[in-house]
């Protein structure tokens, strides 16, 4: 009995592992855990809420959670699916208490701190960029627009690298479910992203006429 | 190759990469189906448009708040309550609120309307006639006392 115990601590990843010597008392482990999920947590907050302040504040609270929740944590799926349950749990309530949104901002500002997106520009190399800034800010706007189930399996799907299993479990739903709603977005983003390739094209054919 | 693997695989185009015989159906697949090649063309596009959005890295003190926020999540309610940062705002609102509430009280002092005064005046005059009247048959008694009784005819 002892042995299979043993065998299975030793079977499981690296960061339940982690989590299950936080449950023991361990702070230095939760220490290890936020420094490796800080940036990861944040960033699907940030493309969630569309701000970077909302987003960290969410961010604390979804470690804040993690900790809290220490005494009842069972390794009974991956580590990442569990924070990233909460995380999208923390991010849905906060979009739908709307919290998030009177804090928003336009998603045409950049969010390093960039130039903002400008119409075409008569060098063709600051053209190219431009073409790029532009196609990702449909794109961004794309996402933002998507009902929040759609674009948290994107965000966890594209940006976080999350397998449907996972994501269905964050988002506690089937696994056909999740392969619903990422056929339906990323159906939605194409077809987006296909009318500004076709506006560009007219544009650009107008010009050399 | 099922048309829903494929299908997977469009959603997912840069996953791990498929083994020679399952990259050989994919391939095949496409070039059957039109359609299936250009929504994986497509997808390919918006992946590499994906790519381009970075987020930046939390804040310098992004730790420091996780961690007080655990420090502070770990007192006591009272404690959480009486030093909130919201309390300030709270105090200041009470006193105003209690200030708001002695002016409106002492603006809102009972007044008599002229009926009721009308009543009161006449109970009240009715009240001293009262005793006037009283005090005048005290006085006529006490008269009345001071009178000679032996010179009362028929009275020895």
């Amino acid at each position: 009995m002892l042995n299979k115990f043993v065998g299975a601590e030793l079977a499981l990843e690296p960061d339940a592992q982690l989590m299950l010597q936080v449950r023991a008392g361990d702070d230095a482990s939760f220490y290890l855990l936020l420094q490796k999920y800080r940036c990861p947590i944040v960033g699907y907050l940030t493309r969630m809420v569309r701000n970077q302040g909302v987003a960290e504040e969410l961010g604390q609270e979804v470690f804040l959670r993690v900790y809290k929740a220490r005494a009842s944590y069972e390794p009974s799926a991956k580590f990442t699916t569990w924070l990233y349950r909460i995380a999208s749990r923390v991010a849905l309530n906060a979009i739908r208490d709307r919290k998030a949104e009177s804090g928003d901002r336009s998603l045409d500002e950049p969010a390093s701190g960039g130039q903002p997106v400008q119409p075409a520009d008569s060098r063709p190399t600051r053209e190219q960029e431009l073409v790029a800034e532009a196609r990702l800010a449909i794109v961004r706007q794309a996402i933002a627009a998507l009902p929040n189930n759609q674009r948290s399996a994107v965000l966890m799907h594209k940006y976080q690298e999350l397998d449907y299993s996972q994501i269905a479990a964050a988002l506690g739903c089937s696994v056909s479910a999740v392969k619903s709603l990422l056929f339906r977005a990323y159906g939605t983003l194409r077809s987006r992203l296909e009318e500004v390739a076709i506006n560009q094209y007219s544009r650009q054919t107008q010009v050399t006429k | 190759m099922t048309r829903e693997q494929v299908l997977d695989r469009i959603l997912d185009p840069t996953g791990p990469p498929l083994d020679e015989a399952e990259q050989s159906q994919f391939e095949q697949w496409l070039e059957r189906d039109p359609e299936l090649k250009a929504m994986f063309e497509q997808q390919l596009a918006l992946f590499e448009t994906m790519d381009q959005w970075e987020t930046p890295e939390p804040s310098a003190g992004f730790d420091e708040a996780v961690y007080a926020r655990i420090r502070r999540d770990a007192e006591p309610f009272w404690r959480r309550f009486l030093f909130a940062s919201w309390k300030p705002s709270l105090v200041a609102g009470l006193a105003a609120a209690a200030v708001l509430i002695g002016v409106l009280a002492f603006d809102q002092q009972p007044v008599d309307e002229p009926a009721q005064v009308a009543v009161k005046s006449a109970a009240e005059a009715e009240y001293y006639q009262q005793i006037e009247r009283a005090l005048d048959d005290v006085e006529m008694l006490i008269d009345f006392d001071a009178f000679p009784q032996s010179s009362e005819p028929g009275r020895s």
